[in-house]
């Protein structure tokens, strides 16, 4: 491979939210299973908080986590599609900085079906109807059942998105010979030919996105405690 | 095979599915009444969650539910009769073992109606965190049979 220019791709907030959500995911998934739900509730509350952040950060963070850098219409994703296994050939390197248009997609659709499988979680109610999402009081027994479903069939539809997101990554890092989880972890990429970075968010923005997640997480977690 | 067989061999065919039939409806009806039933405790106990979440739960509410969930909860014992499990072939949440660790099951349903029973006490008594704490005790006898007894997905 041509020595290219390490340049930074994703942000500290990005990473930090990325992984977050993995754990708060992978922690969700476990305590469901295992019936803590208490635990389940406070992680589900966390992981709306996550999502709240993701959203702001992706209107106001830096450049490379806006939805309008990686949402790019049909066109694109298909010229994408035909590039997709020429192997990093010199001249036919990657040329997005970012979420190429194909990932792109799966990103919204990730982010979409979480925000459908919490938002479920929220008005959810357990079969004990004492343990419940923090806004099922809005709600009738019957629907926070009915959302207690959907939740559950939510996770199943995520599985599938997780699993076509790890093959992605093992795609490119086989295949193509990109390694995006080491810049998932450093934020740096190898840029050929070299370019310029992500241009970051504001301090500003990343204050007020830092403040709505914790609104939001302090916030269910108050309308779901029993004092 | 004459006309005559054929004739009895109908007719027996024919009683035997009116019969099955009966008895599927029987089982039903059966299955309906405990599903009704634990959805009047279920709306019930989170009828009870919503009060003491607001933080300023109103005893006369909470006394309402509890007996409600106490006037029903005996019923339990009658409602899971042997051929109601999954191997009637119809929509039910209830497991298998249900019947054959019956002794478990009877158990978990006994906790369950004397905790209720300790929630209307509770609730009777005035006192709020009593309350609070016998509400808390019902919902984990749920929960412990659930996760032994009862089917995630039908």
């Amino acid at each position: 491979m041509a020595a290219g220019r390490e340049v930074r791709v994703w942000d500290l907030p990005t990473r930090l939210f990325h992984w977050l959500l993995v754990l708060g995911v992978g922690l969700g998934w476990w305590t469901a299973s295992t019936h803590r739900t208490d635990l389940h509730l406070i992680l589900g509350e966390g992981v709306a908080g996550l999502l709240v952040f993701r959203l702001w950060w992706g209107f106001f963070g830096g450049s490379t986590a806006r939805f309008r850098d990686f949402i790019v219409g049909p066109k694109r994703v298909i010229a994408y599609g035909r590039t997709l296994f020429r192997v990093g050939t010199k001249g036919e390197a990657d040329p997005h900085l970012g979420h190429n248009p194909m990932g792109g997609w799966s990103v919204a659709a990730l982010l979409l079906l979480l925000l459908f499988l919490v938002g479920c979680g929220l008005f959810a109610v357990d079969t004990d109807g004492l343990a419940s999402g923090p806004l099922s009081n809005l709600v009738d027994y019957d629907h926070g059942r009915l959302a207690s479903h959907l939740h559950t069939l939510a996770f199943t539809g995520l599985e599938a998105l997780v699993f076509v997101h790890l093959a992605a990554i093992a795609f490119y890092q086989l295949v193509k010979g990109a390694s995006l989880i080491r810049a998932m972890i450093t934020g740096k990429t190898l840029a050929e030919p070299p370019r310029m970075g992500l241009k970051p968010g504001s301090r500003i923005s990343l204050v007020i996105g830092a403040l709505l997640f914790s609104a939001v997480w302090v916030g269910l977690l108050r309308l779901s405690a029993i004092i | 095979m004459t006309s005559k067989m054929t004739v009895a061999v109908l007719t027996g065919t024919a009683v035997l599915a009116l019969a099955s039939a009966v008895l599927a409806a029987d089982v039903a009806a059966q299955i309906k009444a405990r599903h009704d039933f634990f959805h009047e405790i279920g709306h019930a106990m989170k009828s009870s969650a919503e009060e003491v979440k607001g933080g300023a739960p109103s005893i006369t509410n909470l006394q309402k539910y509890a007996a409600a969930i106490d006037s029903l909860a005996p019923k339990i014992s009658t409602l899971f009769p042997a051929g109601s499990g999954p191997e009637s072939g119809l929509k039910t949440g209830a497991k298998a073992e249900i019947w054959t660790k019956s002794a478990e099951f009877s158990q978990d349903a006994k906790d369950f109606v004397t905790a209720a029973h300790n929630y209307a006490l509770a609730a009777k008594s005035g006192d709020i965190n009593a309350t609070k704490a016998a509400l808390m005790a019902t919902g984990k006898t749920c929960k412990t049979c659930h996760e032994a007894f009862r089917a995630e997905e039908h």
